[in-house]
């Protein structure tokens, strides 16, 4: 509790020596919000992957290291008439605040959709602190290599099982990290979407209003990002995909500011980094936003002469330098395993560049093996827009195959992006063109652009072109639009009560199972993961070393504390051996899948069992 | 000179406004037609059977915030 308060305190200190910083540069609004929180989170990042980097990534450390970061910048920005600005900051903080509730106290559209959406994130936010990380990619690898930083206080790769924990650029991970290392709980760590979310919404709303949409009517339609079902039921999970398509949108609004500064050009270097480091597809992303950012640049140098050459070498330079992060992943990968995709290899025009399967290739077969999903393409994108069927029995999950963007997106968003895209070339509104086009061509260079979470970042046509439809009609349309929302966005709050999962009968046990612990296997946690890793993360005592073959859950076997270790240990030559390699280890217990070999080995090896289910079982090592 | 501008600022405003209804039915238009593909054309057993199941946990939701209260 001690180190959550301290973690909050920090999270304070960080937050406050950053937006002083952005204040003094003169930001304002949007640029203001974008400049702390892209700096906030890149010192989060940068400090954990130096530190990482020296083996040295732990509590302290870290907490150290960023409080005397933010304290010097804090004592610098401060050094002269320290008064006089700190009031200056608080009167542009009330003058804000005093003008966005003058603006918004007689929109009671706008406040009647806010108090929705409001509901609907305060909900998935209390979801998020009642239940544990329980989504499947969670438990198998974006958390499992949190586990593993705790475990070696480094980011480097672990031998394991799991390519998705060795190969797969983990800036994601950093950042749900941040809410894990320093408190030493996972509580917070499957609400590291929220902010982004945020952002997202803020992002949209600045872009709309670039792009001449009235600011009353942006400011409504951009809350149409926290009406999709997939962003809401992400916001509860340990996925990136939020992150992503917020990122990208944050990126696009960045390159559309006329004459970029300094900072802007480490702000787009930031969030080019934070894309890339997410996940590979991140790469698609950042190339959407070079041409848009080389052209305003040209346009910017175009009168310097030849001699100005250094500016723009130096303007570069900004965006490159946070790009080292970004590109860490992918040297690492390309050393390492021979492939800057690992886990997938690249194909190009049929010729195969780097080995192995492409992420078509991967996920192509699995996809095919749905039968309920059309073959087409464009059918397929109709198929799930138009939510017919339901994933692993729910309408809506995190990582639903079936469903689209929901009920805003298919009536109202769909259309206003048709209409603002006629709108946008009966009144030359070229920059909504471009900005379309360009998230038209990501959505469709996307090989799997049916599936929601891939490509939600699709619903910016929707909600800007909603915005320019909204600044365009009667004020009658006008009402009669606005109120549609608010009825549509009461159909997803009914839709998504449960996120799939959080059953009220699930909310009510696993609130009791809060006051008593002896309850949890009663939780839903004892059916995804499973009662086997309630029982592991039990019984393994502090420095025990659990010992694990091929499982795709692997974070659930750390205890709450993670003062135990794991250590991948498969069966893949004779039991000898595979016995040789558990007392080196040191292990203590043998985690198993039943159908994997190490279970074959460990009854080979007649190891005393001491648990058992219908997919587990738990051996002692003695 | 004053009439003249008056009468092409008038002029405008009636454009606008023309240009605004004309706006204004192709996306009510629009959004019919999707509104009914989403919830006549495809509302499919499927998606019936999940409003009939969130109806059930929101009573159950309703229910305990009541017995709490």
């Amino acid at each position: 509790m001690i180190l959550f308060v301290v973690w909050i305190l920090l999270n304070c200190l960080m937050l406050l020596s950053i937006d002083l910083l952005s204040f003094k540069l003169g930001r304002k609004a949007w640029h203001r919000f974008v400049s702390t929180f892209l700096m906030f989170y890149a010192q989060i990042v940068f400090t954990q992957f130096f530190l990482g980097l020296v083996h040295q990534l732990d509590t302290i450390q870290l907490l150290v290291v960023n409080a005397v970061i933010s304290s010097l910048l804090l004592f610098y920005l401060l050094r002269k008439k320290p008064q006089q600005l700190l009031r200056r900051y608080g009167r542009q903080w009330a003058s804000s605040l005093r003008s966005v509730t003058r603006d918004v106290r007689t929109d009671w559209l706008y406040i009647a959709l806010l108090v929705v959406t409001g509901l609907i994130s305060l909900w998935t936010i209390f979801l998020g602190l009642v239940f544990p990380v329980i989504d499947w990619d969670g438990n198998a690898y974006h958390m499992t290599y949190i586990g593993y930083v705790f475990q070696n206080h480094h980011i480097f790769d672990t031998f394991t099982n799991l390519a998705w924990i060795a190969g797969y650029p983990k800036g994601g991970e950093f950042i749900q990290m941040w809410n894990v290392l320093i408190p030493r709980n996972d509580i917070l760590a499957d609400l590291a979407q929220v902010p982004f979310a945020i952002l997202g919404v803020y992002s949209l709303y600045y872009i709309s209003t670039r792009l001449g949409v009235a600011a009353k009517h942006a400011r409504f339609s951009s809350l149409a990002f926290l009406l999709l079902p997939i962003v809401i039921n992400q916001m509860k999970t340990t996925y990136v995909d939020v992150l992503t398509s917020s990122l990208f949108i944050a990126g696009i609004a960045l390159t559309l500011k006329s004459r970029y500064g300094r900072l802007d050009f480490l702000l787009l270097g930031i969030i080019c980094s934070l894309l890339l480091s997410i996940k590979s597809s991140g790469l698609i992303f950042v190339a959407a936003l070079v041409p848009l950012f080389l052209w305003k640049l040209w346009r910017q140098n175009k009168d310097e002469s030849i001699a100005k050459l250094k500016t723009f070498a130096w303007q570069l330079g900004l965006v490159a330098l946070p790009l080292i992060f970004g590109a860490y992943w992918y040297v690492k990968n390309l050393f390492l395993y021979g492939t800057p995709l690992y886990p997938f290899g690249i194909k190009v025009a049929g010729i195969q560049l780097f080995p192995g399967k492409t992420f078509e290739e991967f996920l192509g077969p699995v996809m095919d093996g749905f039968t309920q999903l059309p073959k087409g393409c464009l059918e397929r994108v109709w198929f799930t827009w138009t939510e017919q069927e339901r994933w692993s029995g729910c309408l809506y999950n995190y990582d639903s195959t079936f469903a689209g963007l929901g009920p805003v997106w298919f009536v109202i968003l769909l259309p206003a992006a048709i209409l603002g895209i006629a709108l946008a070339i009966w009144k030359k509104n070229y920059l909504f063109l471009y900005i379309s086009a360009v998230a038209a061509a990501v959505f469709a260079l996307h090989p799997f652009n049916f599936y929601s979470r891939y490509t939600l970042f699709i619903a910016l046509v929707g909600i800007i072109g909603f915005g320019l439809v909204l600044t365009h009609i009667t004020s009658l349309a006008r009402t009669v639009s606005k109120v549609s929302v608010i009825l549509l966005a009461l159909v997803v709050a009914f839709t998504n009560l449960t996120l799939c999962y959080f059953t009220v009968d699930a909310i009510r046990m696993q609130w009791r199972s809060l006051k008593d612990p002896a309850l949890v296997g009663e939780t839903f946690y004892a059916v995804n993961p499973g009662k086997a890793y309630i029982f592991m993360s039990r019984t393994a005592e502090p420095g025990d070393v659990v010992a694990y073959g091929n499982v795709y859950f692997i974070y659930p076997l750390w205890r709450a504390d993670y003062k135990n270790s794991l250590v991948y240990t498969p069966a893949d030559k004779d039991v000898h051996s595979w016995l040789e390699s558990l007392r080196r280890s040191n292990a203590t217990y043998v985690f198993t899948d039943k159908t994997s070999k190490e279970h074959a080995a460990a009854a080979e090896a007649q190891l005393k069992t001491i648990y058992e289910d219908d997919l587990y079982e738990v051996y002692k090592v003695e | 000179m004053r009439t003249t501008s008056m009468k092409s600022t008038k002029l405008s405003k009636q454009q606008n406004s023309r240009e605004s209804i004309l706006i204004s039915l192709v996306f009510a238009g629009l959004v019919t037609l999707c509104g009914i593909a989403y919830f006549v054309i495809y509302n499919t057993d499927a998606r019936l059977d999940w409003y009939k199941y969130m109806y059930e946990e929101w009573g159950k939701l309703l229910d305990l915030i009541v017995s709490k209260l």
